[in-house]
């Protein structure tokens, strides 16, 4: 599926060609990227069409298949497996709040569920409706999967949105939520390290939810600034082309290391989207999950009415909270992911050395008897 | 008789253990190579590159300290299995305090790895400048090395010093263990098609590794550098 | 403590194709008990069950008046032991595996070790995986030497050896005897070696042992005798007939192989009507050849 994405994104950008003369980069890129949502969305539309079509077919098969729902899910399964369907997406609409019901997408979707064998237990495999599997997966991984899937769906309802192009991913607590402590700790933006240190508003900045749109200077300290410049004055350097960003700044950014002429450099490339520091992984994601959880009855009605609002007005809409207050929110989820560094002295350590007298036991019996 | 049976023990492997002498302590400093002398400078990008690379070399660290374990623990039974354990037999010692002897020997040995390993950690760590959310850990990863490789040492020296039987009771064990996980867990599956961990290979598998299994020191996180 | 060794039905088994039979065997103290047989005849077998390193299936094992297994490290301490093959550790000098092996005894001499090195002209600074054939086997002598053993167990250790250096190893074995008084069991194939040093014998065939005797017996109570009109049946002999056949293709004329004669058996000839034409003395080798014939169950006239 990727790949077809993104072969559909360069017949996009091919496309996009005559109007770049118009239009900034980072316009075009806004544009590019608010596609994305729809072409999932059109993807997943006609992958439940074909397993629905499927559906059918094994219905005249004489497999008989149910159609029920579950919360606010509509399911379609064999139905002998109706029960083990409805005990799974139970399970795995229990983290959402009450304002899943307020998503137009699931009230629409029709989610198909399906052995792959018949001993083959079931597995939500990608995003959206798959439910098969050839290899082997716990209950447990079953439901996260089937969790995700949902919370995948949920990003539909935003598509073209200006808060869908600042984060990509599904409405729910990350898979694996110490990723994101690991992001935000380990990359060096200094706007990083303040967030770690205060939450709050600094939190707010580091994920690009303040309105201006050059946050370069908020995110990176002078120096950071001045060598993503030069690192870029050099990319060109390297490459033999030329240099696109005004001969005079550059000069004075790499040879008299001024930082206003370093941030003029940056500022023709646009407004620092390849430097922000956390628009990977599923840290956007998580604040989106974390505002819809703390406003509640209502939140995701609210989040949809914003639709063509900046990301921040929508959160703040959406979540009843001040920016400080979702950034603490954020902050505070983020902490307590923060992973168990395995490298230290723990109980496992404890454990090891437990192992080692009882393989050093084994080996003090040691047979004298072994000739002959 | 510790001694001359650590000065034997040594006399045995030294040569044997110079390449993992030389791979402990280089590791570590390749694991930080592309990090830059400041990472507090690098882009994102640039980060993720290097710490990928980083993370991608990890693996070496367990499959390093397994590899020294495994030398230490058949160089100190090799000689005794070629002679039959005839001379070993004949000495006045039980063979308790004989097995203890050696396998003490071969602990302390396992030190000299583990002290080049510390030595490239802390090269390493001293040459990267670290953003205030990273921490280098050169002694905790040090500690977990030595763990690492005294527990394969210690699995392979129990194999080695039990009898040919022994071990071909346990690889016998191991063998029939995968040859019938499949209509075991065929039968399991019909019982309860949702049970947790269905697989019978994988659920031993899972014992082993994850704590407090005996092999769960290799698996998990081996970063020099982490938050 | 009359018998430095004492074995009592031993039995035990390797595999299908071999095992000890109910062996039995006592070795005096102070005595130099030498072990014969052929390849393959369980000398080493015994050996090892009765050092502690062989479990056998049933039997009872004394050594120096202690039970193996049970008190095997105390017995080990007391014991001085070549084995059949090389055993040292190839990675050390000669002094480091002095050193090593010193270690483990508490009744080690480092001066008599010295001593030995010497008189052996073992080199101390010798890497053991250069030394010759010859050159270990002297260093296995200096290691079982040197820790003062009450008993010493020597597993054929002069095979292989050249005649020099068997000399040696021989000489020093009959020094520190007559130095100490150690009791010496020296297992061998070559039945000349033997002859001129024990004082005690034993001879094992197919996992049994055959014989058991003073050397003074086993030499001169093996006879060839040549008979004329020898009689068919001969069960009343005072004597074990070990073979016997025909000379010269004249039925009445036989020469008879014996056992546990004495010169006053000649009656019994007179007594069936035989007339003893010859008796000589065999050597222990000739002896030995006969006995191990006698003894296989091809042999009518064997036990």
């Amino acid at each position: 599926m990727a790949g077809r994405v993104a072969s559909l994104l360069l017949v996009l950008l091919a496309t996009a060609t005559p109007l770049s003369a118009r239009q900034s980069d980072e316009e075009l890129r806004r544009k590019i990227d608010s596609l994305a949502p729809l072409i999932v969305e059109a993807e997943a539309a006609a992958r439940a069409a074909v397993e629905a079509q499927q559906m059918e077919k094994m219905g005249e098969g004489a497999v008989p298949v149910d159609t029920f729902g579950v919360g606010p899910l509509l399911v379609v399964a064999r139905r002998e497996q109706r029960g083990l369907a409805t005990a799974i997406f139970s399970e795995a609409l229990e983290s959402f709040g009450p304002w899943l019901d307020e998503s137009r997408v699931i009230g629409d979707a029709l989610v198909a569920f399906q052995w792959a064998r018949e001993l083959v237990p079931i597995t939500l495999e990608d995003e959206h409706r798959r439910v098969e599997s050839t290899f082997f997966r716990s209950r447990a991984e079953i439901v996260e999967n089937a969790r995700h899937a949902v919370g995948s769906m949920l990003t539909a309802d935003l598509a073209g949105s200006p808060t869908a192009g600042w984060f990509a991913g599904p409405v729910a607590e990350p898979l694996e939520p110490s990723r994101v402590y690991r992001l935000l700790a380990s990359l060096p933006a200094e706007i990083n390290q303040r967030c770690l240190g205060e939450g709050g508003v600094a939190c707010w900045t580091a994920l690009g939810l303040d309105a201006d749109d050059w946050q370069m200077d908020e995110w990176y300290s002078d120096d950071q600034r001045r060598d993503f410049a030069v690192q870029l004055a050099r990319f060109f350097e390297r490459i033999d082309r030329p240099i696109p960003l005004g001969e005079r700044a550059v000069a004075d950014c790499v040879d008299g290391g001024s930082i206003a002429a370093c941030d003029q450099v940056l500022r023709q490339r646009g407004s620092g989207r390849t430097y922000a520091p956390l628009h990977r992984g599923d840290a956007r994601p998580a604040m989106v999950y974390l505002a819809m959880q703390a406003g509640g009855d209502g939140a995701w009605a609210r989040m949809l009415q914003m639709g063509e609002a900046a990301p921040g007005d929508a959160l703040r809409y959406a979540s009843g909270l001040s920016s400080e207050e979702l950034g603490d929110l954020w902050h505070a989820w983020v902490l307590a992911q923060r992973p168990e560094v395995q490298a230290g002295l723990g109980v496992g350590s404890l454990f090891t050395l437990l192992w080692i007298l009882a393989f050093a036991g084994l080996a003090m019996r040691s047979s004298r008897w072994r000739l002959g | 008789m510790y001694q001359p049976m650590l000065a034997l023990h040594w006399k045995q492997v030294r040569f044997g253990l110079i390449p993992f002498v030389v791979a402990a302590f280089a590791l570590p400093l390749l694991a930080v190579q592309g990090l830059g002398s400041s990472i507090a400078m690098m882009d994102a990008d640039a980060y993720r590159r290097a710490l990928t690379f980083n993370q991608g070399l990890l693996v070496f660290f367990p499959a390093l300290a397994a590899s020294i374990g495994c030398v230490l623990a058949l160089s100190s039974w090799n000689w005794d299995h070629q002679q039959k354990h005839v001379y070993a037999l004949s000495l006045p010692i039980a063979r308790w305090r004989y097995a203890a002897l050696k396998m003490g020997a071969g602990a302390v040995i396992a030190l000299v790895p583990t002290i080049a390993f510390g030595i490239g950690c802390l090269a390493a760590t001293a040459s990267v400048e670290l953003p205030a959310g990273l921490h280098a850990y050169p002694v905790q990863l040090t500690v977990r090395f030595f763990l690492a490789t005294l527990m394969a040492y210690s699995i392979l020296f129990a194999l080695a010093a039990g009898t040919m039987r022994t071990t071909i009771g346990v690889f016998t064990a191991a063998f029939l263990l995968l040859l019938l996980s499949g209509p075991l867990n065929h039968f399991l599956v019909q019982m309860d098609p949702m049970r947790e961990h269905v697989h019978v290979v994988e659920w031993v598998a899972t014992r082993i590794v994850e704590s407090p299994g005996p092999l769960q020191i290799f698996v998990g996180n081996w970063s020099l550098i982490d938050v | 403590m009359n018998s430095a060794i004492e074995i009592t039905d031993l039995n035990w088994k390797a595999g299908k194709s071999f095992a000890l039979k109910d062996v039995s065997l006592r070795v005096p103290v102070g005595s130099i008990y030498g072990f014969l047989g052929p390849n393959g005849s369980g000398k080493t077998s015994t050996i090892r069950t009765f050092m502690g390193m062989t479990k056998p299936n049933s039997g009872r094992i004394s050594v120096l008046g202690m039970s193996v297994p049970d008190e095997l490290p105390r017995i080990l301490g007391r014991v001085g032991y070549v084995p059949e093959r090389p055993h040292v550790y190839p990675a050390l000098t000669v002094g480091e595996q002095v050193k090593y092996h010193a270690s483990f005894f508490k009744l080690w001499d480092p001066g008599w070790a010295n001593e030995l090195m010497d008189r052996l002209d073992v080199d101390p600074d010798r890497k053991i995986a250069r030394m010759s054939k010859g050159e270990t086997g002297k260093l296995l002598l200096l290691l079982a030497l040197s820790q003062r053993p009450d008993l010493l167990v020597l597993d054929e250790p002069t095979d292989g050896l050249d005649p020099v250096v068997r000399r040696d190893v021989l000489t020093a074995v009959l020094d520190y005897v007559g130095e100490t008084g150690a009791t010496v069991f020296i297992s061998s194939h070559l039945v000349h070696e033997l002859e001129r040093i024990c004082d005690w014998v034993g001879v094992m065939d197919h996992g049994e042992l055959v014989a058991e005797m003073p050397m003074h017996r086993f030499k001169n109570g093996i006879k060839k005798i040549r008979l004329e009109d020898a009689p068919e049946a001969a069960a009343e002999a005072p004597f074990r007939i070990l073979s016997r056949s025909r000379t010269n293709g004249r039925v009445a004329s036989e020469t008879w192989i014996v056992r546990g004669w004495e010169d006053p058996m000649r009656m019994y000839f007179n007594g069936v009507g035989a007339t003893v034409r010859d008796v000589v003395d065999l050597d222990l080798e000739e002896g030995f050849v006969e006995l191990l014939r006698a003894s296989r169950p091809s042999n009518p006239q064997g036990r």
